[in-house]
């Protein structure tokens, strides 16, 4: 199933679950609190084990794909990139590690700050859904094949804004990477 | 220089503090005298009354203490952190010195000294006077371990940032070759790069963002070729090279022969071709790993070099791809100076009008103003009868 409509369908379970929830109740709240600690420690382990499977295979194998411009810091010529699986799955990996770190940032504060605990009912159960449902989990643990829509570089989801920013997804054609290649773009120093 | 400002911004705050709190122990001791006197504590008046020794005894030294220990700490650091850094150096260069020595007529900044320290974390190598070879450079830049608190700030920063890499110890080489040696030779761009970070190698290096990256069952499976025409390969690749980068498969970051910039040429004079052998690698640290680079060098030094000079003339298909490329980034490079030069020219035009404009006496200004709008008015008139 789509990912997106299942978190939409979990997203609505979990408002009318919290609904229901007494957080007043210490023990209910302690609960929760419990529940949204484990699913985190959860979602950590999973990207640390991938991470290590992924070091461990130590694929070497190189990936080329050419990067759309990001409009947002005012690049025009999209650029090459030239790494090997193992770095891109790392880096994926990294910016999911990251993902997860934010959301606890963003939780902490209103839990703590704002004194709202049902955002910790739905960030117990999503964080690990979005783990599992992971490229990478799906590569290493899983044992998918990297084909089809797990072939590398992974094409992103079209998310809300990506009328926005304008053509936002990576070529691995051999001709846009034949030109992007040879371009002499490298080399600028800023100071 | 870093260093030496830090002590002053310490300093200067430990300062301020000590002389806030002296003020702010006396006030207080003023206001309540009965209760400073009795707990041992001295008005203003009594401490001025005081002879020096006594008052220098009464005062509360225990702010300048930690400050001072604090400052100690810090420089002991740095000694040691920059002791470190130069024996790190010394050592490399030491052990290469041999073939250096062999190669070359002078080995060293002058004739005295061998190695410029240009501060504590970077250090330049140079040689010069041997056949083929105008110089060598070899420039170290080494880990801020003579600042412990910008170091773990680098560590910690690069660990969370993408783009800020993690400080490491590294040298580069870089072997220029003279004119006799480069017109025996085509112009061209072939090299051996490490996988890890070679897109950063990529962006930092514009000879490498100007070749086609393949990998290669000849080479150690850590490396891959970035030439201009695969082609080249199998004459430049000689049949030492497996075993040797086998051996520092975790030391060099990559060997190019080059006859283009390393910094994206911003004239076109710079475009012209200077040829070059570049070796980028880590600062060896193990014995294995000092030895290794150094037959690496050697290699070069001795057979490398000038295998390459005599051998390196290519089909001419392969010369025909190098040199459009050479042509191709020329005319880019004339037609951005161009357009530059252009919009400048447009902007201080602009300027001049509205400087012209300005000078003018308010009559005048005004007559300009309303030709101006007498012009736009009839334009528009124009433009309606074309649509009626």
């Amino acid at each position: 199933m789509n990912p997106a409509v299942t978190n939409l369908v979990l997203m609505l379970v979990t408002m009318q679950v919290s609904r229901k929830l007494n957080f007043e109740d210490p023990t209910v709240l302690f609960y929760v609190r419990a529940a949204f600690i484990t699913g985190t420690l959860l979602t950590l382990a999973i990207y640390c084990y991938t991470r290590y499977l992924i070091t461990s295979k130590n694929d070497l194998t190189t990936l080329k794909y050419v990067e759309p411009p990001n409009t947002m810091a005012g690049e025009t010529e999209s650029k090459l990139v030239v790494t090997t699986v193992k770095d891109y799955d790392l880096a994926q990996l990294q910016s999911a590690i990251k993902g997860v770190f934010t959301s606890i940032a963003m939780t902490g504060f209103m839990h703590l700050y704002m004194k709202f605990a049902n955002p910790l009912v739905m960030q117990s159960i999503s964080p690990v859904k979005g783990a599992l449902e992971n490229k990478e989990v799906q590569i290493h643990i899983f044992h998918k094949a990297a084909s089809g829509d797990l072939k590398r570089p992974f094409k992103a989801a079209p998310g809300l804004f990506s009328g926005m920013t304008g053509q936002n997804s990576v070529k691995t054609d051999k001709a846009s990477i034949e030109k992007a290649e040879t371009s002499g773009v490298g080399g600028v120093k800023e100071e | 220089m870093l260093a030496f400002s830090f002590i002053k911004a310490i300093l200067l705050a430990a300062a301020t503090v000590a002389a806030e709190t002296t003020t702010s122990a006396i006030t207080s001791a003023t206001t309540d005298r009965a209760a400073a006197t009795s707990g041992g504590k001295l008005t203003l008046q009594e401490l001025a009354a005081l002879p020096l020794k006594q008052r220098l005894m009464k005062y509360p030294w225990k702010l300048e203490m930690i400050t001072v220990s604090f400052i100690a700490l810090y420089l002991i650091t740095f000694y040691l952190g920059s002791k470190y850094n130069e024996k790190l150096v010394n050592k490399f260069v030491n052990s290469i010195l041999p073939v250096f020595k062999e190669n070359f007529f002078q080995v060293g900044v002058t004739k005295s000294r061998l190695m410029a320290k240009d501060d504590t974390q970077h250090f330049t190598f140079y040689a010069t006077g041997r056949l083929r070879i105008e110089s060598m450079i070899a420039k170290f830049e080494l880990q801020s371990r003579q600042n412990p608190f910008v170091w773990v700030m680098e560590y910690v920063s690069s660990f969370f940032i993408e783009s800020l890499p993690a400080p490491e110890d590294k040298v580069s080489f870089n072997f220029q070759i003279d004119a006799d040696g480069s017109s025996k030779f085509d112009d061209f761009i072939w090299a051996i790069v490490h996988k890890d970070h070679m897109n950063e190698y990529r962006k930092e290096n514009y000879f490498l963002s100007l070749t086609k990256t393949s990998e290669s069952d000849k080479l150690p499976v850590q490396f891959v070729f970035m030439n201009e025409a695969p082609q080249m390969t199998s004459t430049l690749y000689s049949s030492e090279f497996p075993d040797l980068l086998e051996k520092c498969k975790d030391l060099i970051k990559f060997f190019a022969v080059t006859d283009q910039a390393e910094e994206k040429p911003d004239r076109l004079s710079k475009l012209k071709p200077s040829k070059r052998f570049v070796l980028e690698m880590r600062v060896p640290k193990t014995k294995a790993d000092v030895a290794a680079a150094n037959e690496f060098l050697s290699f070069l030094l001795k057979t490398y070099i000038d295998f390459v000079c005599k051998n390196s003339a290519f089909r001419p298909e392969v010369t025909r791809k190098c040199k459009k490329t050479r042509e191709s980034e020329y005319a880019k490079l004339k037609k951005s100076l161009e357009t530059a030069r252009k919009e400048d020219l447009d902007s201080k035009k602009a300027e001049a009008e509205k400087d012209r404009r300005a000078k003018l006496t308010p009559e005048e200004q005004d007559k300009l103003a309303k030709r101006q709008s007498d012009r736009r008015q009839r334009r528009t008139m124009n433009r309606q009868k074309v649509r009626s």
